[in-house]
């Protein structure tokens, strides 16, 4: 079921809440069953089967925590069940998500001929089996206490609000949130906001960004380098607006149940390098590779080829993560080459210098974007063979400008142009103003405008639904 | 004021807005619901699609937030409005909505109607195509860049086959191009179909080819316009383009309907077999013109049917009334429900087919049963389909 959709908005979240809210705060135990099985049920609507897959690997982590738990004062045998557990959830994740493509390239290699199965791909795999590693890992470093109860670990892997978009919420995170959580109307409320923020990303932008990105990528005929331009500068918004939207619906809705998430987006597109640039982009990713593979192969207090070394693995993995397929892992050592370079190089070279200011600010933002912008090309692109030829139509295509490219500058322009502001802190700025003049008028002002914003915003985003406007869904490789 | 006054106010009237709806379309939507829920056929997965199809069609105020969508994209002065199913729906020049129109190869369909043509000539029937008009006129209609339609280019085509196979036609979007009507209302602005003015005007085109080239003359009480009143209602018909989008888009359309002020008798069966009792029986107001339709109050009601209400694969309208014994066939599309109404009143029989619906039989052996003055085809381009042009069974 996505966030997004008429379902979920007025049948399964009004019932959810409402029943959630009926049950007493002391019958915490009870709750827990509740939204576990509302989770199953959200989970179902897409394609019931597959809740089975996810139910085995509950209960597999679940004991395997258990094991841990029971066997911790042996460090062989708790770290032999750690890499049993892992390599389960890897073979879980290899079997639906990786089999195919990695059979597909034996055969291309070795003029093999292994049939491939019919294997479909369940939503979330990646997100949930990673939340499953967490959970047994935290375990293992003693940040979290272990779960007697299975239900608990259900709900921690399966709780609806992040479990087929992340965020990848760690156990620690969250693990006294399970037990003891705090409900407040304060809570609930910014939830909400933040809900209604993140559908609005999701409906009113990503959406349109979506169908100009959609038009330029799967074009037959040939681009024109404005159309090209404008399809990957659209792209790079929609995977912001339709990623960050959910992550915010997620946090929301997080909140309006009592759980407090990690933020996953920090205005990614701001930022002045590649390093920073992903610190700010799907954070809980990247920490959960930072914690979980950088740091225990060694993280950066290295030498240098080890170094390169670590980040090779990290960013192979991280390609791999979003997709079975060439481009994602192409996408991922793609990033590890600006990293590498950015480590090695710049940061230290320019640290003292004045370079590192006009670096640091405009130029650094625009090379940023740039690298950034013709990464989303190799990622959105079906195969390498079609990035490389989008991205020589980026320069090279025959016309300069086509209809195409007007008609969607005509009709997309708003939505075009809000992406661009609200892809910048400039509501942050604007509160952030306010709260400085101290004035009473304009607190007055801004909170009667914000209030109305937020309703309108929420209605118009309703009224898309209504139409049926495209509202695609781009977690299917994950 | 209150400090969390934006968040207060805004998670209140949102619980109440996710309440409201919830509740609402779950009431009203109770019994459809339930027998799904408890459906033993039903799998699963139609189960949830079944659910979810409720929720995205008949949600609570759907009329009202669809509305909304159109007062958004007025806002935006969106001229390409998204669409699902047919990519886009166009504004024009003159506020009037447009449905996308790809080039189809049309030498399919000119073959088929050639064939019918050729065959009908060996019984000694004779046939004649008539191309209805499009909604994009030229020199007129001017479209947003992107927009595209290429309906006029198809029937240029289509008709290009014919001519070179000597099969009469007659094409009604020259007669109107060149005709004296005002071009901002040949079309409904939020419908394809054209207007009953229009429509009205094409049947006399239609009756001055079928005088003169076919010797069949209808008469003039019949096809003068002076022995028609009308009745207009106005701000009442919503149509099938506005429909998709919301009423603010680019408004709501007038309707008027045409009726003949002389005197008739209708007797209309489902099939040409004598043995069936009539559907519909009556003066011109009680058997084809369809009264729930015209007083209806819902903008969302097809006016645009008040003449038939309904499309059917066949239907025989028997006019007890008439002066001379012509008996037509017309296979037809939706552009000949008022074609039809009127026609109707000058020919003694005029029978009906339908290729786009169930109980259509095949137009060539029909035609073989009933030995007509005249067989016709009135087609818009929006029929060029193959499925549409099975005349003979081959």
């Amino acid at each position: 079921m996505l966030f997004s959709s008429l379902t979920f908005l007025f049948g399964f979240l009004p019932a959810v809440l409402l029943i959630n809210y009926i049950i007493p705060k002391k019958y915490i135990t009870l709750k827990n069953l509740f939204l576990f099985l509302a989770s199953l049920v959200f989970y179902a609507w897409g394609e019931p089967k597959f809740v089975f897959v996810m139910l085995l690997s509950i209960t597999v982590n679940y004991i395997f925590g258990l094991l841990i738990h029971r066997y911790r004062e042996s460090a062989i045998a708790s770290k032999c069940i750690l890499i049993l557990t892992v390599l389960f959830n890897l073979a879980i994740i290899f079997l639906f998500k990786y089999l195919i493509f990695f059979l597909t390239n034996i055969n291309a290699a070795f003029g093999t001929n292994f049939t491939l199965p019919s294997i479909h791909l369940p939503i979330g795999i990646s997100f949930f089996t990673f939340q499953a590693i967490s959970y047994v890992i935290d375990i293992y470093r003693k940040h979290g206490d272990v779960q007697k109860n299975i239900l608990n670990v259900g709900l921690y892997i399966a709780f609806f609000p992040q479990l087929v978009a992340g965020p990848i919420v760690r156990y620690e995170t969250i693990s006294e949130q399970i037990q003891h959580r705090s409900e407040t109307f304060e809570n609930f409320s910014q939830g909400v906001l933040r809900f209604i923020a993140g559908l609005t990303k999701k409906v009113l932008i990503s959406n349109q960004m979506a169908l100009i990105a959609d038009a330029a990528f799967n074009q037959l005929s040939p681009l024109s380098v404005a159309f090209a331009w404008l399809g990957a500068i659209a792209y790079m918004f929609q995977i912001y607006y339709d990623f960050s939207g959910y992550s915010d619906m997620a946090i929301g809705l997080g909140k309006m149940f009592g759980f407090q998430f990690d933020e996953n987006f920090n205005y990614p597109y701001i930022s002045k390098n590649i390093t920073e640039f992903w610190r700010r982009w799907h954070i809980s990713l990247s920490t959960w590779f930072r914690d979980y593979v950088y740091i225990p192969l060694g993280g950066s207090r290295t030498s240098k080829p080890r170094l390169v070394l670590n980040l090779f693995v990290v960013w192979l993995l991280t390609g791999i993560w979003h997709g079975a397929s060439w481009n994602f892992i192409v996408w991922g050592l793609y990033f590890f080459l600006f990293l590498v370079i950015e480590k090695l190089f710049f940061i230290k070279r320019f640290k003292d210098s004045a370079l590192k200011t006009i670096l640091s600010n405009t130029l650094g933002r625009i090379y940023s974007v740039a690298v950034v912008l013709f990464g989303w090309v190799l990622f959105r692109a079906e195969t390498l063979t079609s990035a490389i030829t989008y991205l020589k139509n980026m320069f090279f295509a025959a016309n300069l400008t086509d209809n195409t490219f007007l008609q969607y500058i005509q009709q997309k322009k708003i939505f075009l142009l809000a992406a661009l502001l609200f892809s910048t802190p400039v509501c942050q700025k604007i509160t952030s103003y306010v709260k400085q003049k101290n004035n009473k008028l304009l607190t007055v002002i801004t909170d009667i405008s914000s209030t109305v914003i937020y309703l309108l915003l929420f209605f118009v985003s309703v009224s898309y639904l209504i139409k049926g406007t495209y509202n695609p869904f781009i977690y299917f490789n994950f | 004021m209150k400090k969390n006054f934006k968040e207060t106010t805004v998670t209140i009237l949102f619980l109440l807005l996710l309440f409201y709806f919830s509740a609402t379309t779950i009431f009203s939507n109770h019994s459809e619901i339930q027998s799904v829920l408890s459906e033993k056929l039903l799998t699963v997965q139609d189960k949830i699609a079944a659910i979810d199809n409720i929720f995205n069609t008949k949600l609570t105020n759907f009329d009202n937030l669809l509305n909304l969508y159109s007062l958004t994209q007025k806002a935006l002065n969106t001229s390409l409005y998204d669409d699902i199913e047919y990519g886009f729906i166009i504004r024009d020049n003159h506020d009037s909505l447009h449905f996308p129109y790809y080039v189809v190869d049309t030498k399919p369909c000119a073959e088929k109607t050639i064939r019918l043509y050729e065959n009908l000539k060996e019984l000694g029937t004779p046939f004649l195509y008539i191309q209805a008009p499009n909604k994009k006129l030229k020199n007129y209609t001017v479209y947003p860049v992107g927009g595209h339609n290429y309906s006029n280019e198809d029937a240029d085509q289509f008709l290009e086959q014919l001519q070179q196979n000597n099969v009469p036609y007659l094409d009604l979007r020259k007669s109107i191009e060149q005709g004296q009507l005002d071009k901002s209302d040949l079309f409904y602005k939020t419908d394809h179909h054209w207007t009953t003015e229009t429509a009205f005007y094409g049947y006399t085109k239609i009756a001055e080819t079928l005088n003169q080239t076919f010797h069949l003359p209808l008469s003039e009480k019949y096809t003068n316009r002076q022995n028609y009143a009308s009745v207009t209602y106005p701000h009442s018909f919503l149509g099938s383009l506005g429909r998709r989008i919301g009423k603010y888009a680019v408004g709501i359309d007038d309707y008027t309907f045409f009726y003949p002020k002389f005197e008739t008798n209708y007797e209309i069966y489902f099939s040409p077999d004598p043995t069936t009792e009539p559907a519909f029986s009556g003066d011109f107001m009680t058997a084809i013109a369809k009264e729930n339709l015209l007083s209806s109050t819902n903008i969302k009601d097809n006016k645009y049917a008040s003449y038939f209400e309904y499309e059917y694969g066949n239907l025989v309208v028997k006019n007890k009334l008439a002066d001379n014994h012509l008996k037509i066939l017309m296979i037809k599309d939706s552009f000949s429900l008022p074609v039809a109404a009127f026609l109707s009143t000058a020919v003694e029989e005029l029978h009906m087919i339908d290729l786009r619906y169930p109980g259509a039989p095949n137009p060539y052996e029909y035609a073989k049963g009933h030995h007509f003055d005249l067989v016709m085809v009135l087609y818009n381009t929006h029929v060029f389909d193959i499925s549409n042009f099975h005349f003979i069974n081959e």
